[in-house]
């Protein structure tokens, strides 16, 4: 007897399917977080295919802590994941890319800051399906680059990266800004 | 002390707050919402839908003896 039921894969007539990411996302440091809830283990007892790719119960957050709000600039984003490793041993690597216009001390901040601290974001793709980048075994990494442009053909802003080892896996609760009791 | 947001008042009687949710912001499946102000109609729909932070009061049947 298989270890799960698989299930047939279809994209049935009208499914709403739009690329790329929405335009506010969310992030939190591991640290704000008193239990994490990770994924089903493809082995473990009970596992189904959609509880091997999603998050089905929300993180608990320490008191007064929540997801903050990141906003990015509309189709200049986008949340990618690449298989890799040998066979036998393969797994992934998690990319979210996303920009955020204009020049605030508060970023530059968070840039610096993000270096030492784990963290997790939730990216929210076109269609609010939210992906969650980072894990207990791997934090987010957050990498920053910032440029003026030039005057008339050019963004002022920064370019965010997000990138973990492991999967994306979709995180059905969706983003949470509301301060935990 | 902080008050915290209450559930919309337009849910009084008809939904209340799942455990461990508060009134606040949420981006759930395309939806955007804070319910401390959501309207009945749209929480309606958000129930149907499936949403993990409302929970449908119901309405107890009256048995006369």
């Amino acid at each position: 007897m298989p270890p799960l039921d698989t299930v047939d894969m279809l994209h049935g007539d009208g499914s709403y399917n739009p690329g790329g990411i929405g335009t506010v996302h969310g992030y939190a440091l591991l640290s704000a977080i008193i239990t994490l809830q990770a994924p089903a283990k493809p082995d473990a007892v009970g596992a189904t295919l959609a509880t091997i790719g999603s998050i089905t119960t929300a993180h608990v957050f320490a008191a007064d802590q929540c997801m903050k709000k990141i906003r990015s600039t509309e189709n200049k984003g986008s949340v990618k994941v690449t298989a890799g490793g040998e066979l036998d041993g393969e797994n992934e690597r998690s990319e979210f890319k996303f920009n955020y216009p204009g020049s605030k001390a508060e970023l530059d901040g968070l840039r610096a800051f993000m270096r030492s601290n784990d963290c997790a974001f939730f990216a929210k793709e076109a269609d609010g399906t939210v992906r969650q980048i980072g894990s207990a075994e791997f934090p987010a990494r957050l990498s920053v680059n910032y440029g003026t442009g030039e005057n008339n053909d050019a963004y002022r802003g920064y370019e965010c990266t997000v990138k973990a080892f492991g999967p994306a896996p979709i995180y059905t609760p969706g983003l949470n800004f509301v301060p935990a009791e | 002390m902080v008050k915290r947001p209450q559930l919309s008042p337009a849910l009084t009687g008809k939904f209340k707050l799942a455990k461990n949710a508060g009134a606040g912001e949420y981006h759930w499946k395309g939806y955007q919402f804070n319910l401390s102000t959501v309207p009945l109609d749209l929480a309606e729909v958000l129930a149907a839908a499936g949403c993990p932070y409302l929970v449908r009061i119901k309405n107890r049947k009256t048995t006369r003896p």
